[in-house]
């Protein structure tokens, strides 16, 4: 008897995903990199012409948003900017006169997604984990079978993280990653230190939605609190100042430099879930000196600011590397074989 | 348990933390001590991830490191010792800080004092992470009877742990930051290999180094590779070795059993290392105050003269005056001839008259350091590449 053939959706690009997903996803970032500024007024009405789509898709995508406590409702029409709850005034200003390039509402928003990219962050997250710990093969197949996905999606995935710096291929062409290594860690930050600085005088010379207020705030109240930092905490600090700041760029290749280079902020993070975070971390202190000589109109000193920086994080992380050599390495998935 | 019967909880090296050691900090301090002799790997991950799980460490200088990047131990105020002024100082000339510079790799001194950046670093601060409480310079151990396989005259050098004349009868620690340091010695002395800084290694050198040794270990060099440093004594004694890794009280221990060994003064210098107190970070309160007694304790002279005895020197020799008699500080410290009878702690004879301890005086041997234990920059990289030697 013949078997059944699978038709699987993994062979063909997968189903857009929901108009309101998309809008969702559009909003969500603006907000998260701060394009949006804190306490202006969202209407339905422009968020439905930036996106290209109907009004009904925008209203569940708002009323997510606000469940997700980034926006809020408030006495007017609309919603409110509000990510950190501190109900700010309304800014009612016209969504055009942002001038939020298109392109993020085509990247962001609305592009078709395909079946890579639903399963790249995961399987980048898996393969990041492991780098410390050694050298290992990556098998395509093992991706297949864990996450039931095709070759052809496992290898786009793979070439990706190539492109991103993230594993390579041997001699005999078979994938591997890590280790990481110290020398990974200065050439990583080396480079860094060269790159972001870059970035961002290129970014502040131009016009910029970038809130550094707003990103110095967010350090201050971390300052305020006796707990130990949160590791979200940590990422959001990141995110500001290593990620929104270059992303604002408008060199591509310089932008895609820079991600290449930032492998070390995984190791950072290994080492923050092993051993936590005090309420104090070096990096409050050196993230503010950037911040506030941003706001005060000094690129130059917050650039240099960026580079001291980046080398007392890259002596900490190296640091940081060598305790991990006494941490047994994580459960990891099949699909990483260590080969050393 | 009320806090004033709670014991203190002292984790760490066994050599360190015998019962003879213990018994008699109880008896000067009066509470206590609950004592876990721990060592390498098993004694740095409990330190990085338990911290909460002793008070006191004693550990290797550059387990220091690790401990206070993890945030595993808190700096101890050096105004609330003692002994400060003596430790590392012999006389207003001798300040044995600065010879600590002597030798590759990273000296204790260059991890031992709290920076104002919260780092830590050589220069000199009221806060230490570690308190330097013993040290020593070590080399490899050998039976007398390979001088038949030595050439007239031939020195004694580390390049012999990797000499064919006796393959399969070395064995080497396991330990992999010692185990690396002595095998880089061995293999650039016989001029198999030659490394930039032998004190830190780069990932093309570890991996030519342990290709290197798993290319030995397949010809059956290594006859074994121990853990425990008494290990290494019955491999010596019965077990069919000539040539070894060796630490100070394994040779006391074969020299009480009657093993003739003797300790190799390499023309290419020692390897050095040393231990000392640390205190957890979760430490606080009455046991804070306890370790710091026990610290102050170790400094005071008996435990110092104590470890003499076994040919380890204290951090602070000057105040081993009362403890030592002239004759045994001129044996161990001066590396003089015995006046008479040099006696280790149980009353037995560990050298006659006459007889001198290899390497000269301690001044003389802190200047031939060839590396100090480290753990390198690519250590989480080595120890990876050491397992597969180890596995292989």
């Amino acid at each position: 008897m013949k078997r059944p053939i699978e038709h699987s959706s993994e062979t063909t690009p997968a189903a857009p995903p929901p108009l309101y997903e998309r809008v969702h996803n559009g909003l969500h970032r603006l907000i998260e990199r701060q394009m949006l500024p804190i306490g202006f007024v969202l209407l339905e009405g422009p968020i439905a012409d930036y996106f290209g789509v109907s009004r009904v898709p925008v209203r569940r995508a708002l009323v997510e948003l606000a469940q997700a406590g980034l926006i809020h409702k408030f006495r007017g029409r609309g919603y409110l900017v509000d990510p950190h709850g501190s109900k700010p005034a309304p800014l009612r200003i016209d969504f055009r006169s942002l001038g939020l390039p298109g392109s993020l509402a085509n990247a962001w928003g609305s592009r078709r997604h395909y079946t890579w990219q639903r399963r790249y962050d995961d399987i980048a997250g898996d393969i990041a984990r492991c780098l410390p710990f050694g050298t290992y093969r990556i098998r395509e197949s093992g991706i297949c079978e864990r996450y039931n996905i095709s070759r052809t999606v496992v290898r786009e995935v793979l070439t990706r993280l190539m492109t991103r710096g993230l594993i390579d291929k041997d001699q005999r062409s078979h994938w591997i990653c890590g280790p990481f290594t110290a020398r990974s860690n200065d050439e990583q930050y080396g480079m860094r230190m060269i790159l972001e600085p870059a970035a961002l005088i290129e970014v502040v010379g131009r016009d910029h939605r970038l809130d550094f207020k707003a990103m110095l705030a967010r350090l201050e109240q971390a300052r305020r609190q006796s707990r130990p930092l949160s590791l979200k905490q940590i990422a959001s600090f990141e995110l500001d100042l290593h990620m929104a700041l270059p992303d604002a760029c408008t060199n591509a290749r310089l932008r895609s430099a820079i991600v290449q280079n930032q492998l070390p902020l995984n190791i950072n993070r290994t080492f923050y879930s092993h051993f936590g975070a005090t309420h104090d971390e070096p990096l409050l202190d050196e993230h503010e000196h950037v911040l506030s000589a941003l706001i005060a109109g000094q690129p130059e000193k917050a650039a240099a600011a960026l580079a001291d920086h980046l080398d007392a994080a890259r002596q900490r992380s190296r640091a940081r590397l060598k305790v991990l050599a006494v941490v047994a390495e994580p459960d990891l998935p099949e699909f990483l074989e260590r080969v050393h | 348990m009320s806090e004033n019967d709670r014991p203190l909880r002292v984790m760490g090296t066994p050599d360190t933390l015998t019962d003879t050691i213990r018994e008699r900090a109880e008896n000067d301090l009066g509470f206590a001590l609950h004592v876990e002799p721990l060592d390498g790997l098993a004694l740095q991950q409990r330190t990085v991830m338990n911290p909460d799980s002793f008070d006191v460490l004693d550990h290797w200088s550059l387990s220091t490191e690790l401990a206070w990047t993890a945030r595993a131990i808190r700096p101890i105020d050096t105004g609330a010792i003692g002994a400060w002024r003596d430790v590392l100082r012999l006389d207003d000339t001798h300040d044995l800080l600065d010879h600590l510079k002597v030798g590759k790799g990273v000296s204790p001194r260059e991890i031992l004092f709290v920076q104002p950046d919260g780092l830590l670093g050589p220069e000199p601060t009221s806060e230490v992470a570690m308190m330097p409480t013993i040290y020593h310079f070590d080399s490899f151990g050998y039976s007398p009877s390979i001088s038949v396989d030595l050439e007239h005259g031939e020195q004694e050098s580390w390049g012999w742990m990797l000499d064919d004349r006796w393959r399969g009868r070395v064995a080497l620690t396991a330990h992999p930051p010692i185990g690396i340091i002595e095998m880089a010695l061995s293999a650039e002395a016989k001029g198999l290999m030659h490394f930039s800084d032998v004190g830190n290694l780069s990932i093309e050198e570890i991996d030519d180094l342990v290709a290197l040794l798993i290319d030995y270990k397949r010809k059956r060099h290594f006859r074994a590779f121990w853990e425990a440093a008494s290990h290494s004594v019955d491999l010596m004694q019965g077990g069919g070795v000539l040539i070894e890794s060796m630490w100070p009280q394994a040779f006391q221990s074969l020299n009480d059993l009657g093993v003739p060994v003797r300790q190799a003064v390499p023309r290419e210098g020692t390897r050095a290392w040393m231990d000392g107190l640390s205190v957890s970070s979760r430490c606080e309160g009455l046991q804070l105050e306890r370790a710091y007694a026990f610290i102050n304790w170790w400094l005071s002279g008996w435990p110092g003269a104590h470890v003499a005895r076994f040919g380890v020197y204290t951090a602070a020799p000057n105040r081993l005056a009362q403890f030592l008699t002239d004759n045994e500080w001129l044996y161990w410290y001066g590396g003089e001839p015995a006046s008479a009878d040099i006696r280790d702690n149980f009353g037995k004879i560990v050298a006659r008259p006459g007889e001198m301890r290899a390497g000269g005086s301690f001044i003389e041997r802190m200047e031939n350091v060839a590396v100090w234990n480290t753990f390198m920059d690519e250590y989480n990289y080595l120890i990876r590449r050491w397992h597969d030697f180890m596995e292989a």
